[in-house]
């Protein structure tokens, strides 16, 4: 099927690919399927793509890329919604929101994106986690690390 | 809205399963317990608030997405 993209144009992609967030995301609750797409060859960013809703995608990472040992626990009642049995079949996602200030971009850590790649389900989670922000600095840590 | 007022060490029981319990009080701040059946979830409202305003953030930087191309993260 075809689908208009936000920032690829129109593109093919085939019905299975398709990620179906049953609750929608928090402030988009009318947007229930979504695609993942490259946002390049070798990048480690990826555009998670509305395809109810053209203008709607968000930039995204694996949180590896970001820091290290970033642990939460997933609920029963996600598990369940997400019918999560193994967590090899799962892919985290933190959304970025990137500034005009391009050094002030952030990364959204406290709610990260739970994918079950195997039956394509999605849900935003929310972790009142003191250690995770919702605007977590993802330039500072680059720097902090190669120091 | 109900309204009740609770003393320290008072509970409040909703639906014969929810359990809130008045921990302490504190210049301002109340810290309250909560037992709950494991499949109610529980988070500070303005949380859930903040994670909307952001995610309607995010979708508005389209124009700064080429930036990103150049990015290398080292970890």
């Amino acid at each position: 099927m075809e689908v208009m993209t936000r920032d690829f144009g129109k593109i093919e992609i085939d019905k299975s690919d398709i990620i179906s967030f049953n609750s929608g995301l928090p402030g988009f609750e009318n947007l229930k399927e979504f695609i993942l797409l490259p946002l390049a060859e070798e990048s480690p960013f990826i555009i998670m793509q509305s395809v109810e809703d053209p203008d709607i995608a968000f930039v995204t990472v694996e949180p590896g890329n970001l820091i290290q040992n970033y642990e939460f626990e997933i609920s029963d009642k996600t598990e369940k919604k997400l019918k999560i049995e193994s967590v090899s079949n799962l892919l985290i996602l933190n959304i970025i929101t990137l500034k005009d200030d391009f050094k002030n971009s952030t990364a959204n850590l406290s709610a990260p994106i739970v994918i079950n790649l195997e039956e394509k389900l999605g849900q935003q989670v929310i972790l009142d986690d003191q250690r995770y922000q919702v605007q977590y600095k993802i330039f500072a840590a680059v720097e902090e690390v190669a120091e | 809205m109900l309204v009740l007022s609770r003393k320290l060490n008072e509970k409040i029981i909703i639906d014969d399963q929810i359990e809130i319990t008045v921990v302490g009080i504190e210049n301002g701040k109340v810290q309250l317990g909560i037992e709950a059946p494991k499949e109610i979830e529980i988070m500070r409202k303005e949380l859930l608030e903040d994670v909307k305003e952001e995610n309607q953030k995010a979708v508005k930087n389209k124009k700064l997405l080429d930036q990103l191309n150049n990015i290398k993260f080292n970890l």
